[in-house]
């Protein structure tokens, strides 16, 4: 077991935290589960993080295949930071950190489980060049330039009346105004990229000219920007969070 | 044979996603292992996709994230198809990864291992990979996997995009990939294919693929295309791959299996909230690669339709149209080993103005000139509402696999078992009552959404059902004895009726949830058993259902259904004394039926029991002992003369209840666990012999059983039927005059061979001497008393099975022209000679003077036989 354990990292990597006691090794609660010495039939005890519909497990016995370095005896009581491998019948889950159950180290992982869903907001406004709020005044067609896919984005561009800058120097069109390129698609791969429409009011985290997500520079008006990640958009009153957030990094 | 399930886990009852585009993979060498691909994420947001696995032919599921994707991806994978090559077991999988949309060629040896699929191929620009694979079984590259992905290459020169990627050493650690271009011609406006390039590949070398080659777009996107079908006669090695078709039209490469086909490139919502752009699916028939059927998409008079057609010489000529469906998409073809062809598709249906997605398997034997046309899945069209497209999937995945065929589709996953007309098995919560899915809490109610649901079609697995019967038998005396008793004349169990052939979900009101049901469910779910005519104060009633897979899986069990009779009085032994009367039983279920007697006897009536596994009948027990050992506080035997003795000493003790600490249950019902001896010796170099008991039960009100006699006969197990058949197998002694009646040797309707050998609790005699009609077996018959009280009452019967002493000589060899109960001259084998080498049962019989055992009657169906089958120490 690692001495120090990065409990942020863990927490933000691990998709289920809790803790447990081990019942067995060399065993699994699911029979398609191939069972080596590292195989841990584990009782769960009390879950940090895990989707709400998987709160139920308490008290149920799931399996945990520890990875190299891990270490976990029977009788004892861990922390488990685990990443999804089956679910079937039974639960498996591959640890991806294991620490003692001491208080010390639940408070640790407590806190940090707690702090894991701004940190992606955090991390887009790190990489943003400006932060504004404000409504859409007007959505335009954009001539498609690729091949014919399902998975075409169907650009549309949203012009963006700013009324607050959180972060970044003023947009210089010269009204107050920032075009947001964005996938009017519905296809699957669109599926989370946020949409607008006229009228619409929110926050904007937007990055540099150049468009994420490897997609080709788009030409279109200078300060135009793309949003496609679902974590770059947040409703109007979300602003009061989202300028805390900006606080938390010095305003950067 | 279809099942339908919901292959949601149990633990991921809260979800409720749109799991749509289903795929499926079936592994040719062994089609327990199957795997499934939806649009679906790590549900907890890990770097990996998953697949649904499954390793036991699709009865059970489990989610297992070994797919690269990216973390928190929210749906898993963009496109993805999954093959298993066969007998190589690799399983590979062709997707647009999230979020680069690159194509990756991936591959695992295990689809169970936590091990992400390793890639084998990465590269950009290119759509809708669709994968196929095989392992080469013969030549110079058997055990080599070739994997063929059709795709559309955007970076193909000329707008010729429709491409194979292929390797043709897939299971090599580093393989190659090389891109085949099928397109030959131009592709004008639209500068590039459609999406759906389909290959397939055959045993013998030949590869098929079939392609939209796009001629046009318009600006309203409406596409004018050909269907193009190419073909490579080995494996795709050759200098120019898929060039072996060539079109008689234009002399160009790819045979147009229809021109000028149009649709339109609608990605929006057009039909049942689905988009639509082209539908194309192909299939070989395994035994012979010059057969071909194809499906294809266009609109005719405004509706989107599909079209099957058919090849029947590699692709050069093709029929028109066999059968089309308007409104329908997703078409899947499969040819299974006796060339069945079936074909799924998916289907908006308007009743009332109400639109509703069907989904249908049809397979056809003639070309579909006739077919068997079942529905899958019949939902509402405009629920749930979209939450991207594709709505149910561009495609879904059928193959087959030796006879069977494995598919899968998405639909609405509300549990209403009235949409799945050939029922459906869930193992996410939910309540076909209230038609709710529920949390995994089992209360939380879960909105409805799209789930993936597994079929298999199966080949000719028959419905029947069949009679095992306790009590053929039912004495008047009996009766009125059981009727002074509290519990009356309630005979439980009376007989049983096994159900073959079906599934937990194929029986009313929901199907069999439960191994204790209530009264009312029994009832509703039990088979109909009535007896032939009115018979006066008897019912029939149910009480007990049990299957041979406990857990009520989802698959092909079998039902054993118990059932009790009872007398409310004894009006149904209306006629005179010494006289019977038959009841025939008709058992129905579904399609299966049978019928099974039983006889109202007014006169005593001894019998056995035999219970649901009439081969271990718990009234018929072995035992061995070795020299000097003592049991039923009879002493021990010395020599082998000494045997019948002490089976003689066995009987008394038993009868007069003073066989000590042994009882007759004691002895072991288990067929290994009363293993005897084959020779006359034990591993430890004792004498030993061995012995049968058997239990005769009688109860009666005011009259005695006089004179029950038991025999006790050894048939060749499996090899003969165990029939009565007085005339052969169950040869007897019977002089009324004196008395006599012993069993005889068994012989074949030609009398040619002995096949059945009477044992005695009594000295064989010696049949060079006397004939064996003069043997004598006096403690194998007694008088049963009966009880004032009414109560049951047993006697017990025994023999000395003398199968291990070689020195006892019987019989000859074969029957002798003439005297085949002797007095026999030449030369004698003994018993052991005779079994040698054929596993035994042993029969024991009631030969009651006052009822006749009806021919053809056996331990399974009559009250008056037993049997055990024998097992022998090595």
């Amino acid at each position: 077991m690692p001495k120090q354990i990065d409990y942020q990292a863990l927490s933000q990597e691990a998709g289920m935290v809790f803790k447990g006691t081990v019942k067995q090794q060399g065993a699994a609660t699911m029979p398609q589960v191939p069972v080596n010495d590292k195989t841990l039939v584990v009782t769960v005890d009390e879950i940090l993080k895990a989707p709400d519909g998987l709160k139920p497990l308490v008290s149920k016995d799931i399996t945990v295949q520890l990875g190299e370095g891990q270490q976990a005896a029977a009788g004892q009581q861990y922390i488990f930071f685990c990443k999804g491998w089956m679910f079937g019948a039974s639960i498996a889950l591959i640890a991806i950190g294991v620490a003692q159950a001491t208080d010390l180290a639940t408070k640790h992982a407590t806190a940090s489980v707690a702090s894991a869903p701004d940190r992606a907001i955090i991390e887009r406004i790190a990489k943003a060049e400006t932060v504004i709020s404000g409504r859409v005044v007007d959505v335009r067609e954009v001539p498609r330039t690729g091949p014919i896919s399902e998975h075409d984005p169907m650009w549309r561009e949203a012009v963006v009346q700013a009324d607050t800058v959180a972060k970044g120097p003023q947009p210089d069109i010269g009204q107050d105004k920032v075009v947001v390129r964005f996938a009017s698609s519905r296809d699957i791969r669109w599926k989370n990229a946020p949409k607008f429409h006229v009228d619409q009011q929110g926050v904007w985290i937007l990055g540099d000219a150049r468009a994420p997500l490897g997609l080709a520079a788009i030409g279109g008006e200078p300060k135009t920007y793309t949003v496609v990640d679902p974590h770059d958009f947040h409703p109007a009153e979300e602003l009061p969070r989202v300028q805390s957030l900006i606080a938390k990094r010095g305003g950067r | 044979m279809i099942t339908v399930i919901n292959i949601m886990p149990n633990w991921l009852s809260y979800i409720s996603a749109q799991h749509s585009e289903p795929n499926i993979a079936v592994n040719p060498a062994d089609t327990n292992n199957i795997a499934i691909s939806v649009f679906i994420g790590d549900p907890l947001g890990g770097a990996n996709a998953p697949v649904f696995i499954s390793k036991d032919g699709g009865v059970t599921w489990t989610l297992n994230s070994i797919v690269p994707s990216r973390v928190g991806s929210p749906l898993g994978t963009y496109d993805i198809t999954l093959r298993f090559a066969g007998k190589s077991g690799n399983f590979y999988a062709g997707i647009l990864r999230d979020s680069s949309i690159d194509l990756n060629v991936l591959r695992t040896s295990s689809f169970t291992s936590s091990a992400t699929m390793a890639i084998l191929e990465d590269r950009g620009n290119v759509d809708q990979p669709y994968i196929q694979a095989s392992t080469m079984m013969a030549g110079p590259d058997a055990g080599k996997d070739r994997v063929y992905i059709g795709l559309n290459d955007f970076a193909a020169a000329n707008g010729q995009t429709a491409t194979i990627d292929q390797s043709l050493d897939a299971g090599d650690p580093a393989p190659t990939f090389t891109s085949v271009r099928l397109e030959h011609r131009s592709t004008g406006t639209a500068g590039q294919n459609g999406p759906q390039i389909r290959p397939i590949t055959h045993p013998d070398g030949t590869v098929y693929a079939i392609f939209y080659g796009w001629r046009a777009f318009s600006a309203a996107g409406v596409v004018t295309a050909d269907v193009i079908v190419v073909r490579d006669d080995n494996w795709g090695t050759g200098a120019a791959p898929f060039t072996a078709l060539i079109d008689p039209g234009d002399g160009v490469v790819g045979r147009r299996a229809a021109n000028n086909v149009s649709f339109t490139w609608a990605n929006a919502p057009t039909l049942g909230q689905e988009r639509l752009g082209g539908d194309l699916a192909i299939a070989v028939d395994p035994n012979n690669s010059s057969i071909v059927y194809i499906a294809f998409c266009d609109v005719q008079s405004g509706s989107y339709t599909i079209h099957i057609r058919r090849s029947q010489d590699r692709g050069v000529n093709w029929s028109p149209d066999l059968k089309t469906v308007t409104n329908g998409k997703n078409p899947v073809l499969a040819i299974n080993s006796r060339g069945a062809v079936g074909l799924a598709y998916q289907q908006v249906v308007t009743t009332g103005g109400i639109q509703r997605w069907e989904t249908h398997f049809e397979l056809t034997v003639d070309a579909f000139a006739s077919s068997t046309d079942s529905l899958l899945a019949s939902v509402p069209a405009n629920a749930p509402t979209s939450q991207y497209l594709p709505y149910i999937g561009d495609y879904m995945g059928l193959m087959a696999v030796g006879k069977d065929f494995f598919g899968v589709f998405s639909a609405n996953n509300t549990p209403d078992q009235a949409n799945f007309p050939n029922g459906v098995y869930y193992y996410r919560n939910h309540n076909f009552a209230t038609k709710k899915l529920l949390a995994v809490d089992g209360v939380t109610v879960v909105a409805p959404s799209i789930d993936p649901f597994f079929y298999k079609v199966e080949d000719d697995v028959p419905k029947a059902c069949s009679f095992i019967v306790e009590r053929s038998t039912y004495g008047k005396d009996e009766i009125d004895a059981m009727l002074q008793q509290p519990s009356g004349a309630a005979i439980d169990p009376a007989f049983w009726v096994v159900a073959d052939g079906f599934r937990p979900f194929d029986f009313p009101n929901g199907g069999i949830t439960t191994l204790n049901p209530t009264q009312n469910q029994l009832d509703a779910w039990a088979p109909t058993v009535t007896p032939s005519g009115t018979v006066s104060g008897m019912t029939i009633k149910p009480v007990a259902v049990s299957s041979d897979d406990p857990s009520l899986s989802p698959k092909v069990q079998r039902f054993t259904f118990t059932y009790e009779i009872v007398f409310s009085d004894d009006s149904a032994f209306n006629f005179p004394s010494g006289s019977s009367k038959v009841v025939q039983l008709n058992a129905s279920i579904q399609s299966a039926s049978a019928t099974a007697s039983i006889e109202l006897i007014n006169d005593p009536n001894p019998f056995l029991t035999n219970g649901q596994m009439s081969s271990l009948s718990p009234d018929l027990r072995v035992f061995k002992v070795v020299k000097g050992e003592s049991r039923f506080n009879a002493p021990g035997i010395s020599t082998a003369g000494d045997a019948p003795g002490f089976i003689k000493k066995v009987l008394e003790n038993l009868r007069t209840g003073n066989a000590g600490s042994d009882t007759f249950d004691a002895l072991p019902t288990d067929e290994n666990a009363s293993a005897l001896y084959f020779m006359p010796k034990d591993e430890n170099g004792k004498d030993v012999y061995n012995f049968a008991l058997a239990r005769v039960r009688y109860r009666g009100l005011t009259k005695d059983a006089k004179d029950v006699r038991v025999f006790f006969r050894l048939f060749p197990e499996q090899s003969i039927s165990t029939d009565y058949e007085p005339d052969t197998t169950y040869r007897e002694y019977w002089d009324k005059n004196i008395g006599q009646r012993v069993p005889l040797l068994g012989v074949s309707k030609q009398k040619d061979e002995y096949m059945t050998f009477p044992c005695f609790a009594f000295k064989r005699l010696d049949a060079t001497i006397s004939s064996m009609n003069s043997q004598i077996d006096f403690m194998n018959v007694a008088t049963m008393t009966h009880d004032p009280q009414g109560a049951e009452v047993v006697m017990y019967y025994g023999c000395w099975l003398d199968l291990n002493q070689p020195s006892q000589l019987i019989c000859p060899r074969v029957p002798p022209a003439s005297n085949i109960d002797g007095i026999f001259t030449g030369t004698l084998v003994s018993l052991q000679d005779q079994i040698r080498g054929k596993p035994q049962c042993l029969i024991a019989e009631i030969a009651y003077d006052r009822f006749e055992i009806p021919k053809g009657a056996t331990p399974s169906t009559s009250d008056k036989l037993a049997q055990r089958n024998l097992a022998f120490h090595a």
